[in-house]
């Protein structure tokens, strides 16, 4: 297989992950807005809680789908490039995929704690 | 003349490096203003936390560009002499592992200045209806 196949199906596979990321960003981005300005009730703090969540998402989404594992040998095929695309977006949506589990428990045991504390 | 040298790898590598150096100091830059936010969250004492916070996000990206290594198993780079694809794809792998340790970093910063923002805020709380 030429050189320009693996480029153009890791990149094609990048832009796919990236997507997604954004994706998951503005879906989550105006409820994000709320909870924090709820919980911190300063627009400035609320702000800055806020950009660091976008990051810790980005940054999480975008790292994973950076690596690469491609088959580049003789032995590749379309097959296998096919699998490699695969495996690059798995690790993407299995990172932002755990990102988001963690961020959720910590909101929720954060929101019970706030709660308990104010009874 | 060999195609590809020792010195195209030390290339791809210390631009792996300055890459992630980037993207920390641009995740400071988009985090501003850190300083007067920081003061906010903690009260006041914000020189510890300010300085710390700062230095843990460059570090963290510089750490995770040099976790990757270039050598193999055995210790040898001359498999990446012999593939240039090999070599970029190290360097795609050192700005990954950049962010995957930003990425951690933050995280635990967003929970302890969370923690610090709730303590703060104890009598103040949201989700609370006292009659």
């Amino acid at each position: 297989m030429e050189n320009s196949t693996f480029i153009l199906t890791y990149i094609l596979t990048f832009l796919f992950c990236l997507t997604v990321t954004a994706g998951i960003i503005i879906l989550i981005n105006k409820g994000l807005k709320r909870f924090f300005e709820n919980l911190s009730q300063d627009n400035d703090v609320a702000i800055f809680f806020h950009k660091l969540t976008i990051i810790i998402i980005l940054l999480g989404g975008i790292g994973a789908a950076l690596k690469s594992g491609y088959n580049t040998g003789e032995s590749s095929n379309w097959l296998t490039l096919i699998w490699d695309s695969a495996a690059q977006a798995q690790e993407s949506l299995e990172r932002l995929l755990v990102t988001l589990i963690i961020l959720a428990i910590t909101f929720f045991i954060l929101h019970l704690v706030a709660r308990r504390v104010n009874k | 003349m060999k195609n590809w040298t020792e010195f195209h790898i030390s290339i791809i590598y210390f631009t792996g490096l300055l890459v992630a150096l980037g993207s920390s100091i641009l995740t400071i830059f988009y985090l501003r203003p850190i300083k007067k936010t920081i003061e906010k969250i903690t009260k006041g004492i914000d020189f510890f936390w300010d300085r710390s916070f700062k230095t843990t996000i460059i570090l963290a990206g510089l750490l995770g560009a040099m976790s990757v290594s270039f050598r193999n198993c055995s210790g040898n780079y001359t498999y990446l002499l012999e593939s240039r694809k090999e070599t970029i794809a190290k360097g795609f792998e050192q700005v990954s592992a950049s962010f995957n340790y930003l990425t951690i970093i933050l995280g635990l910063w967003l929970i302890i200045f969370l923690i610090l923002q709730l303590m703060g805020n104890k009598h103040k709380m949201p989700g609370v209806h006292k009659d």
